[in-house]
C-alpha cells in the first residue's frame, strides 16, 4: 500500500547539510588542511533554516556545510598536494627519528608549490568580479606587508605582500584612480576607482605592528587568506599593467645608467626604486599615448534619467579636474612626515616630489631647490625657511583631495591650529541635517576665500546648476526632475527676486544682443502652480513597485526638513532672547 | 709398522711385477718428506728461508694505550672499506704459487671497454648510467636557472581559453565523460561560490569621529555611540547577575562546612550513648538488611516464565490467521474509501488549495524574515559571534599633528572580526591545550608482586595510580 517506509533525513533539509566532522572524513583531511582548503576555495559554513532537521535530530549547534559544496571540494586537485605534504611530514619525522638530519633538512627545505590560478578564475569569473572583492585583499596584504616574520606565517609572505602592494599603488598612480583619502586613528583610508568599481582599503600607520595572542586572532587562518589574496592581487596587477601598456613586473626608467653597475643585485636596485614610488614606469609602447578621455555623450533625456545624467556630467568634470589637482607643484617632504601615503597621494594627482636623500632612495631634488612650491612639514617650527615656497602641514594634502580643489594654504601653515579633518565617506542623507550658523559660516568663508584666490591661481571655476541651465536646453528639462525640482525652482526664484525688475531687464538686454525684443511676461505664481501640477502628475507615474520606497523616501525627507525647521526656529528664538538681553 | 712386521714374518714375497713391488716396498720416509714439503709450501715456505724482517717486528710502541689502539674496533667507515667477507671463500687457502706462470685470464667487460675508450676519454670507461645522469643533471640545472626566483605572474587568468580538441563526432555524454576524465573540463562549481555570504561591505566606512583630527560634533557622536554600547552591556551584565548569582542566598565557608558535615553524618550513630540494649538492635538490623538485598537480587523485572503456559501451535496458527484477516479488512476498507473518494473530489480540491495557500503564506513570511535579517550574522558554530568594541580615541588623546597620532585598535583583529561578521569564518576559540583522555591504570592480577601485594589490595578500588 504505502511502499517501504522512508528513512528520516533522506530528503529535504536533513539531506542538504553535513557536519564539519563528516566533511573532513569524506575528504580524508585533517582539520588544519580542511580549513585551508575551505578558505582557498571560498566555501564557508552555512546556517540551516531548521537546525534540528539539518543536524539529523542532533541537538546543540554544529558547524554545517552544504553537501554539494563538499562534493565539489572532492574534485579539487590541491587536495593531492595536501596529502603529499602529509607524507613528506611523515618522512621528516622518520628521518629525525633515525637521526638522519641531512635527509630531514633536505625534505624540510623542499619547496611546496600550490597553484591557485584555477581557483582565482573559479571564484571570480570576470575581472570586474575580482575588482569588486578587492577591499579585503588590499587591506590584508597591506597589513601583512608590515609584519615581521612570525610563527605560522611563511617567511616570504610579507615581502611578497609588500611587492604586490607597491605594484598596485604604482598602477593607481599611473591611472590616477585615487578618489578619496582619510586619516583615521586606525590607518589611512584610500578609495580608488578602477573600471567603475570603488575599492577602499586601509594602509596601517607606520610602526604599527603589535604582537597578538593566539586567542585573539588565529594567525594561521589569516595567513591562509593572505595566501589566496596574494595570487588574486598578482593577477589583478598583471591585468591592470597590461591594460595600461606597462611592463609587468614593473620597470622604472633608469635615471643614470652607471649608478647600478657596481651593485651585485640589480633586481634589488629595481625593487627599491619601485618602492620609492617616485620614478615613472616604463611603457611597452614607444609612442606616448595621449590620455584619451572618454567624453560623456549627451542625450536628450527627460525626468529622472536626465537628472542622473546631469549629475554624472558634473561628477565627471570634477574628477577630470581632480586628476590634475597638484600638477605643476613641486613638493618637498620633511623627514618627520610619513613618506609613503603622501608620495602616493601627491603623485596620483601629478605633483613632483622629493625628500631628504638619506631618508629613502628616489629623492629627485634637494631641499635647497628654489623652484619648490610647497614643503610639507609636521613640526611646530622650522629654522631655515625659504620665502619662495609654502610650508604646509600634511593635512592640507588630504583635505585638498577630499575637497577636489586646492584649499587655501593659510589655515595649514606651520604651527597653525588645523581645521578638523572631515571624513569624505559621509552618508549623503546626513547633509540634509541641521547645520548651525557657525558651521555654515565656516564653510561659506572657505568658499569666499576660494573666490579670492581665483584671481591668483587658475582654480577650477565652480559649476553652478544655473550655468548649465542656460547653456543647454536639454538640461533645462532636467531641472524639472523629481529630485531637484523643488530646490532648483526655489533657487531660481530667489536669484531673480534678488535682482529686482530693472536689473533683470538689464541682464536680459545683455543676453539678447542680436534682436532687441521684449521678453514674454510670465506670471510667476501661475508658473509655479503649473509646475506643481506637473510634479504631481509625474509622481503618479512612479511605478507601483517603487511606490512604497518613494513614499518612505519623501517622508524621511520631509521629517528631516521639519527637524531642520524646528532647530532653526529654536535658534532664532535663542538669538532673539540674547539680543534682548544685551 | 705392521707391514714391516708382516714383511719380516713373510720372508718370501713376490716382487716380480711393478704392482707387486709397490705393494711390498716401504715408502714412508719419502711420503713424510713430501708431506712436510707440501705443508711448508702451503704455509709459505720454511722459516729458515725467510728474512729477519719478515719474521720479526720491532716493538717500538711502548704503552698500554698503543695496545688498546691496536685492538680498537674499526669504525663504520673503515669497515666499509674492507673487502667483503663473502669473497673470502673465493681466495686460495694455500701459499703455493700458481704452477702456470703465464696464465691467460679472461678480462671483465669493463676492463675490455676501458682499453678501447682510453684514447677518447682520459678518465677511461664510464658506464652508460653515469653518462645519462650527468646529462640529466645538466638539463635540470638549465631548467632551474630558467625558473625565476620569486613568485611571478605572467598570464592573464581572465583571458585564457582552454583549447579543446575537435571532438564533434563524440556524443554529448561521451564527450563530457572523456573531458572530465582527461581533466580538460573543469568541474562545475556550485553557484554559491560566487555569491557573497553577507550584504555587509567588506570594509566598513569609517565613522567621521575616528578621524585623527575630528570635528567636535563628530567626535561627540562617536563617543555617544561608544557610551551607549557600554551602558547596554552593563545593563545586560547587571541583569544576568540579578538572575543568576544574586538569585541564591550566600553562605560563608564555615557555614558551608558545617552543612556538609551534617549532611555527611546523616544516619550515623552518634558516639555519645553506648547502651547495651542499643548494641543488640544494631547488630540485628544489618542482618535483616542483608536478607532483603538478597531477595531483591533474585527478583527480575519481568514475570517468571512458565513452560506450561506456552502457547500451542494451534493457538499460534489462529493468532496468525486473525492478524491476517484484520489486515485484509483494513485493505478492503482503504479500497472502499478510494471509490467513495471520487465523490469527495470537491473536498480534496479545496484542501489542496488550502495547502497551496498556506505554502504561499509561509513563503511570504520567510521572504519577509530574510529581508529583516539581511545584514544579520548567522549562527555558524556553537560559539556565538560577539561584536568587537568600537575603536575611538579619548579627547585627551587627540593631537592635531600627524606625527603624534595615537593608533587605536588592531587592524588584524578587526579583519578577523569582520570575516566572522560576514559569515565567512565560524567564530571559535583557539584550542591552546591538547586534550588527552584520562586513562585509568591498574596492575594486572598476574603481574602483582607479592611484597607490594598488601599495598595494592589496600588501594584496590581507590584512586588509580598514575606515573
Amino acid at each position: 500500500m504505502a511502499g517501504p517506509r522512508r528513512k528520516k533525513y533522506t530528503s529535504g533539509e536533513g539531506a542538504q547539510y553535513v557536519t564539519r566532522a563528516t566533511a573532513m572524513r569524506a575528504l580524508q583531511l585533517s582539520l588544519k588542511d580542511f580549513r585551508r582548503l575551505c578558505i582557498l576555495k571560498g566555501i564557508y559554513p552555512r546556517e540551516p533554516r531548521n537546525r534540528k532537521k539539518a543536524q539529523k535530530g542532533a541537538t546543540g549547534i554544529k558547524t554545517l556545510y552544504n553537501k554539494k559544496d563538499i562534493r565539489f571540494l572532492l574534485h579539487e586537485p590541491i587536495i593531492w598536494k595536501f596529502r603529499e605534504q602529509k607524507t613528506v611530514g611523515r618522512k621528516i619525522g622518520r628521518a629525525k627519528a633515525l637521526k638522519e638530519y641531512s635527509e630531514a633538512k633536505h625534505l624540510m627545505n623542499k619547496p611546496v608549490l600550490i597553484k591557485l590560478d584555477h581557483i582565482v578564475k573559479e571564484r571570480y569569473p570576470t575581472f570586474i568580479d575580482a575588482l569588486r572583492d578587492m577591499d579585503d585583499c588590499l587591506t590584508l596584504c597591506h597589513l601583512f606587508s608590515t609584519f615581521p616574520s612570525i610563527r605560522h606565517i611563511p617567511r616570504d609572505q610579507s615581502t611578497l605582500c609588500r611587492r604586490l602592494m607597491l605594484e598596485f599603488m604604482q598602477a593607481v598612480i599611473y591611472s590616477k584612480a585615487l578618489r578619496k583619502v582619510f586619516i583615521s586613528i586606525k590607518g589611512y583610508y584610500f578609495q580608488v576607482e578602477i573600471k567603475g568599481q570603488l575599492i577602499t582599503w586601509i594602509m596601517p600607520h607606520q610602526f604599527s605592528f603589535e604582537p597578538q595572542t593566539k586567542e585573539d586572532v588565529d594567525f594561521r587562518i589569516m595567513s591562509t587568506f593572505v595566501q589566496f589574496y596574494i595570487v588574486l592581487l598578482g593577477f589583478v596587477n598583471f591585468r591592470l599593467y597590461h591594460v595600461m601598456n606597462l611592463h609587468y613586473p614593473p620597470r622604472v626608467r633608469r635615471v643614470e645608467e652607471t649608478e647600478g653597475t657596481d651593485l651585485v643585485d640589480k633586481m634589488a636596485l629595481q625593487s627599491e626604486r619601485i618602492a620609492a614610488l617616485n620614478y615613472p614606469l616604463v611603457s611597452t609602447t614607444t609612442s606616448i599615448a595621449e590620455e584619451e578621455e572618454t567624453a560623456l555623450d549627451k542625450f536628450e533625456l527627460d525626468g529622472n534619467e536626465a537628472s542622473k545624467m546631469e549629475k554624472a556630467y558634473i561628477e565627471a568634470d570634477k574628477i577630470q579636474k581632480l586628476k590634475t589637482l597638484f600638477k605643476g607643484m613641486k613638493v618637498f617632504l620633511n623627514r618627520e612626515v610619513p613618506r609613503e601615503p603622501l608620495v602616493f597621494i601627491l603623485r596620483c594627482f601629478g605633483a613632483e616630489i622629493s625628500w631628504d636623500k638619506k631618508l629613502f632612495v628616489g629623492a629627485t631634488f634637494e631641499e635647497s631647490d628654489e623652484t619648490i612650491t610647497h614643503q610639507v612639514v609636521d613640526r611646530p617650527q622650522i629654522e631655515r625657511q625659504y620665502i619662495s615656497r609654502y610650508y604646509v602641514q600634511p593635512q592640507w594634502v588630504f583635505d585638498s583631495v577630499n575637497a577636489r580643489e586646492l584649499l587655501p594654504v593659510e589655515r595649514y601653515f606651520i604651527g597653525a591650529v588645523l581645521p578638523p579633518h572631515l571624513s569624505p565617506f559621509v552618508d549623503e542623507s546626513k547633509t540634509e541635517a541641521y547645520h548651525p550658523p557657525e558651521e555654515q559660516q565656516l564653510f561659506s568663508n572657505n568658499e569666499n576665500e576660494n573666490e579670492e584666490e581665483e584671481e591668483i591661481t587658475p582654480a577650477p571655476p565652480k559649476i553652478t546648476t544655473k550655468e548649465v541651465d542656460v547653456s543647454t536646453k536639454s538640461i533645462s528639462s532636467i531641472q524639472k526632475s523629481i529630485n531637484d525640482s523643488e530646490e532648483s525652482s526655489s533657487e531660481e526664484e530667489d536669484e531673480e527676486g534678488d535682482l529686482g525688475p530693472e536689473a533683470l531687464k538689464e541682464k536680459m538686454k545683455m543676453k539678447m544682443i542680436v534682436t532687441p525684443g521684449r521678453m514674454e511676461e510670465k506670471d510667476p505664481f501661475e508658473e509655479k502652480k503649473k509646475e506643481r501640477e506637473e510634479y504631481k502628475l509625474r509622481e503618479k507615474m512612479v511605478h507601483k513597485k517603487h511606490k512604497a520606497l518613494y513614499k518612505s523616501m519623501m517622508k524621511g525627507r520631509a521629517l528631516r526638513a521639519k527637524d531642520v525647521k524646528v532647530l532653526t526656529k529654536k535658534r532664532q528664538l535663542i538669538d532673539q532672547k540674547k539680543m534682548l538681553k544685551s | 709398522m705392521t707391514a714391516a712386521v708382516e714383511s719380516k714374518k713373510k720372508k718370501k714375497v713376490c716382487k716380480r711385477n711393478k704392482k707387486n713391488w709397490r705393494k711390498y716396498i716401504d715408502t714412508k720416509d719419502v711420503d713424510d718428506f713430501l708431506d712436510l714439503q707440501r705443508q711448508e709450501e702451503r704455509i709459505g715456505g720454511p722459516a729458515s728461508k725467510k728474512k729477519n724482517e719478515e719474521l720479526f717486528v720491532i716493538d717500538d710502541l711502548p704503552t698500554k694505550e698503543a695496545a688498546q689502539d691496536r685492538n680498537l674496533p674499526l669504525t663504520k667507515k673503515q669497515r666499509a672499506l674492507l673487502p667483503m667477507a663473502c669473497y673470502k671463500n673465493l681466495e686460495s687457502l694455500t701459499k703455493v704459487p700458481d704452477p702456470i706462470t703465464k696464465r691467460n685470464r679472461v678480462r671483465t667487460k669493463e676492463e675490455r671497454q676501458a682499453t678501447m675508450l682510453k684514447k677518447k676519454r682520459p678518465e677511461g670507461w664510464v658506464s652508460q648510467r653515469v653518462v645519462q645522469a650527468r646529462q640529466d643533471r645538466l638539463r635540470t640545472l638549465k631548467k632551474k636557472k630558467a625558473v625565476p626566483k620569486g613568485v611571478v605572474f605572467r598570464n592573464d587568468v581572465w583571458d585564457e581559453k582552454t583549447v579543446l580538441p575537435d571532438l564533434e563526432w563524440l556524443g554529448k555524454d561521451a564527450l563530457e565523460h572523456n573531458l572530465s576524465k582527461a581533466k580538460l573540463a573543469s568541474i562545475r562549481a556550485p553557484k554559491g561560490i560566487v555569491k557573497k555570504k553577507s550584504v555587509l561591505p567588506a570594509l566598513e566606512l569609517p565613522h567621521p569621529g575616528t578621524s585623527y583630527n575630528p570635528s567636535v560634533s563628530d567626535h561627540q557622536d562617536l563617543l555617544r555611540l561608544v557610551a551607549d554600547k557600554e551602558i547596554e552591556l552593563q545593563k545586560k551584565e547587571a541583569h544576568l547577575d540579578r538572575v543568576t548569582s544574586d538569585f541564591f542566598q550566600k553562605v560563608t565557608p564555615a557555614e558551608k562546612q558545617a552543612q556538609w558535615v551534617a549532611e555527611m553524618s546523616q544516619g550515623l550513630v552518634k558516639p555519645e550513648l553506648p547502651d547495651l540494649t542499643d548494641d543488640i538492635e544494631i547488630k540485628e538490623e544489618p542482618l535483616s538488611d542483608d536478607e532483603d538485598t538478597k531477595e531483591n537480587l533474585r527478583l527480575s523485572i519481568n514475570p517468571p516464565t512458565d513452560r506450561l503456559k506456552a502457547k500451542t501451535r494451534k493457538q499460534r496458527r489462529t493468532q496468525k490467521r486473525l492478524r491476517e484477516e484484520a489486515l485484509q479488512r483494513k485493505y478492503a476498507k482503504v479500497e472502499k474509501k478510494k471509490i467513495s473518494d471520487i465523490y469527495a473530489l470537491k473536498k480534496l480540491n479545496s484542501s489542496l488549495n488550502n495547502r497551496s495557500e498556506k505554502q504561499k503564506l509561509v513563503a511570504e513570511k520567510r521572504k519577509k524574515l530574510a529581508a529583516a535579517h539581511a545584514g544579520r550574522t548567522k549562527r555558524l558554530a556553537a560559539k556565538p559571534f560577539e561584536e568587537a568594541d568600537i575603536d575611538f580615541s579619548r579627547p585627551c588623546e587627540l593631537r592635531s599633528s600627524l606625527n603624534l597620532v595615537k593608533k587605536q585598535g588592531s587592524l588584524l583583529s578587526d579583519r578577523y572580526q569582520s570575516l566572522q561578521k560576514r559569515n565567512i569564518l565560524a567564530p571559535a576559540t583557539k584550542q591552546t591545550k591538547l586534550r588527552k583522555a584520562r586513562v585509568k591504570k591498574f596492575v594486572k592480577a598476574s603481574h602483582k608482586i607479592e611484597e607490594a601485594g598488601a599495598q595494592i589490595q589496600k588501594r584496590k578500588g581507590m584512586k588509580p595510580r598514575r606515573k
